[in-house]
């Protein structure tokens, strides 16, 4: 059997692509070897958090930012990728979470600013797809906030994150004060509670119930009170809603360490989506090698339990992710691509890669390096020969853009991966 | 692909395995995958191994290992793990009797009609739950005669042969299975014969009684090497056993030949959709008279060939809606365990609870174990994919 196309990775890109390819009436397998990093995700997805060559200040508005960035810097994945295909992949992603029962917004207001969101450390995060459940959080509309943590679940500190963002706010004249408190569920069981556990427990309403009366008893008067990401796993907006109801406050959600109950909720939206529109999944075994001739790629080889077997197409999505998804790979001296061996721009000595890192001001280099790509997504030799062409590229492989430190990841991913599974 | 040398260091603890586990879900108590797979198996590999009761929780359903984006090969930690801790406490007698089907099998398709009456008396089970502790989970019954009996021993002239690793089910409880496959391929050239075979040894595997799983794989991997060596191929219609000849035997046991037998395994459903493909499977389609919902066992995802004996179906015509509410929660043996039962049935709620919404008449599916529990569960009754397709076929 031979598909029209086959996507490769199961993050925000492969996904995207895989979507939007069956939106245009393709068939489409999409292989990867497990959920990608969405599922490990906060469920947010940034667009532009910060300007590259800004290394202090957030943009509150991401899409003068991105113009900048098309004017001048003609290899960032968003000048490739073009303004249409990115407000065609947001539209795509809210209809994807619409259809799931847990509808996103795009932007904060009218005017298409990021939302700043409180994160479980207590700094600020821009960012500008988010969950209804999470948006309510920004930290613009102020008021007395209690931030509700439960003893049991050791992966979020209300008054570290309080503490935090109280001095947060008012270093940026920010209004609202946040107050914390920490109440005890009394769950048995051997095992520490995750955010998942927890999610599970918030989708009954007997504990629902048991924990509002616990945090009503600590304190009222609130204008609004903040979880751990753990507002049901199915249904979050019914979660939210009875909570808000019992509570006579509004009620947001704080994104957790992974397991990271939005990560999950976004990709179950996705797989259920792409089940539902015919896409064919094969998830859970590596792409070990791709076989090609005369410059086009005719099949990928998945290595199955007992046997490997390959899969044929007339065109392949490449997104199987940077150096923390697998698509890159490192060793002592070089970083390459893992299937095709497709040439990735890099710092070539390695001595350079090490200097004096943060994670937010000025980067890393090596967090930009990756694949150069044309103005089609397909991979590029250093001459700027097309290599294959019928495989596009995709999300965190791209090259020339810093998605930790521009906060553009998500936006890259998805908008890439729209582009792809458009062209493929 | 290469064998990683220190498969723990691939584990990133992103938890993805955890969020899936059927048992993590149901179960308060159960650590997860992570924690008694790769975390625990860093202590593991000291002279005395740490060892966690709570791994004979484990399903061995495979669904964390299909999760893990680094595919860490979790289950083989927690079977070793469960190996040692059998090893530790010895084996109940019970543990031992869930171990051996092929044994049980041959005693009770031997007096078939008056065990499966036995067993099915409210006293025995009142007997077996208190005395052995077994949970009141019926056993399949048994058949008469086995498929090893029952099955023609010469095929066409020109006919090209084909082996069949039939598993305990298909030979001691319901040869129907195996008959109705020999039919639909007797009409397209094959004969399907059984080569000496015996249990495929994963519910001693599933029981930590690793040395009777050894001993079985090896009798099974000499006899199919001989089969795989005169140019046939193997087909099976348990997906257990599948997954067995397919991974168990090469990654836990270095057992030679067992990577060539893995390579030669096909479920009867990738092998029917390789013969519709050719364009020599074809159904004689008339009106379809029960609803049809099929559950896909978990060891059929595990196999990583999608859910063929489905797509066979809806390309021969068979309207049927796909339940995907995960884990029956049976495994094999695990469900038959008292003090397992309750989390067993937890497991299972989603899917029957999708079951009893789509209202079908009849839930397909491969796994034997499963129909065994969902038949327990709901009442509805479950049928193998390949009687149905016998069925179409039989009139053409």
């Amino acid at each position: 059997m031979k598909y029209d196309v086959i996507v490769i990775g199961a993050g925000l890109a492969g996904l995207t692509a895989a979507a939007r390819a069956r939106e245009k009436g393709k068939s489409v397998l999409l292989l990867a070897t497990g959920p990608g990093t969405v599922s490990i995700s906060s469920g947010c997805i940034d667009l532009l958090g910060y300007q590259p060559g800004d290394k202090v200040y957030f943009t509150p508005e991401p899409w003068s930012a991105i113009g900048t960035i098309m004017d001048e810097l003609p290899r960032h994945p968003y000048r490739l990728v073009g303004r249409d295909h990115i407000q065609g992949a947001l539209e795509l992603l809210l209809k994807v979470c619409r259809e799931s029962n847990n509808p996103y917004l795009a932007g904060r207001t009218r005017a298409r600013e990021n939302f700043l969101l409180p994160t479980a450390i207590g700094t600020i995060k821009p960012t500008y797809l988010v969950p209804e459940t999470i948006a309510q959080g920004d930290i613009t509309s102020g008021g007395d906030v209690m931030i509700v943590g439960f003893k049991e679940l050791k992966d979020f500190f209300p008054h570290y994150l309080v503490d935090n963002l109280n001095a947060t706010l008012a270093r940026f004249g920010y209004p609202g004060r946040y107050h914390g408190v920490t109440i005890e569920l009394g769950v048995s069981g051997n095992r520490d509670l995750t955010a998942y556990d927890l999610a599970r427990l918030l989708e009954t309403e007997e504990w629902r119930e048991k924990i509002v009366r616990k945090i009503l008893s600590s304190g009222k008067g609130f204008t609004r009170v903040g979880f751990p990401a753990t507002l049901g796993l199915d249904r979050p907006l019914e979660v939210q809603k009875d909570l808000e109801s019992r509570l006579g406050c509004s009620v947001f959600e704080i994104p957790t360490l992974p397991p990271s109950v939005p990560g999950l909720r976004l990709y179950e939206a996705f797989i259920r989506y792409l089940k539902k529109s015919g896409v064919k999944l094969l998830i859970g075994y590596p792409i070990s090698k791709a076989s090609t001739r005369g410059g086009q790629c005719l099949s990928v080889t998945a290595h199955l339990p007992g046997r490997d077997k390959d899969f044929s197409a007339d065109a392949f999505i490449l997104a199987t992710g940077g150096l923390l998804g697998g698509g890159l790979v490192a060793d002592h001296m070089h970083i390459r691509e893992t299937i095709f061996a497709f040439p990735v721009h890099q710092i070539s000595n390695h001595r350079n890669w090490f200097h004096s890192y943060s994670l937010l001001k000025g980067g890393h280099p090596l967090d930009s390096f990756g694949l150069s790509v044309d103005d089609y997504l397909r991979p590029i030799s250093s001459s700027g020969r097309v290599i294959m062409e019928n495989v596009f590229a995709a999300g965190e492989i791209l090259g020339y853009y810093d998605p930790y430190k521009e906060k553009s990841g998500g936006g890259v991913a998805l908008s890439s991966g729209f582009k792809a599974g458009s062209l493929a | 692909m290469e064998e990683t040398k220190f498969p723990v260091d691939l584990c990133l603890k992103c938890t993805i395995c955890t969020s899936y586990c059927p048992v993590v879900r149901v179960n308060g108590n159960f650590p997860g995958p992570k924690h008694l797979g790769p975390d625990l198996e860093r202590h593991r590999l000291h002279t005395r191994p740490v060892v966690d009761e709570l791994a004979d929780y484990c399903l061995n359903c495979k669904t964390c290992e299909i999760a893990c984006p680094e595919n860490v090969k979790i289950t083989l930690f927690n079977t070793r793990a469960k190996g040692e801790l059998a090893k530790r406490r010895g084996l109940s007698f019970r543990n031992r009797l869930l171990s051996r089907p092929e044994i049980l099998g041959q005693l009770c398709s031997a007096t078939a009609p008056l065990t499966n009456r036995l067993l099915g008396a409210r006293a025995t089970r009142v007997l077996l739950n208190k005395v052995l502790g077994l949970s009141y989970q019926p056993f399949p019954s048994y058949a008469p005669r086995t498929l090893k009996k029952l099955l023609p021993r010469n095929g066409a002239k020109n006919a090209k042969k084909i082996a069949y690793f039939s598993g305990c089910y298909a030979n001691y409880n319901d040869p129907q299975i195996g008959q109705a496959l020999a039919t639909v391929l007797a009409r397209r050239g094959y004969e399907v014969f059984m080569p000496p075979q015996t249990c495929c040894g994963l519910p001693a595997i599933a029981n930590g009684d690793l040395d009777s799983a050894y001993r079985k794989a090896q009798y099974n991997i000499s006899s199919l090497q001989e089969v795989i060596d005169s140019g046939m191929d193997i087909i099976t219609t348990c997906t257990s056993c599948a997954m067995v000849l397919r991974s168990e035997y090469k990654d836990l046991f270095s057992i030679q030949g067992a990577k060539e037998v893995a390579a030669r395994v096909y479920d009867f459903g990738e092998f029917l959709l390789q013969l519709y493909e050719q364009g020599v499977l074809n159904a004689d389609f008339r009106e379809q008279a029960l609803s049809l919902a099929y559950h896909a066992p978990c060891h059929l995802k595990a196999l990583g060939i999608g859910l063929p004996g489905l797509e066979v179906l809806r390309l021969l015509g068979v309207k049927i809606h796909e339940l995907d509410a995960g884990c029956c929660g049976l495994a094999g043996t695990y469900g038959f365990k008292r003090e397992k039962y309750e989390t067993s049935m937890d497991i299972g709620k989603p899917l029957f609870q999708a079951i009893a919404r789509s209202g079908a008449d009849r839930v397909v599916t491969e796994c034997p174990m499963c129909k065994v529990r969902i038949e327990h569960a709901t009442g509805t009754r479950v049928v193998h994919p390949v009687t149905i397709i016998c069925s179409l076929l039989s009139a053409s």
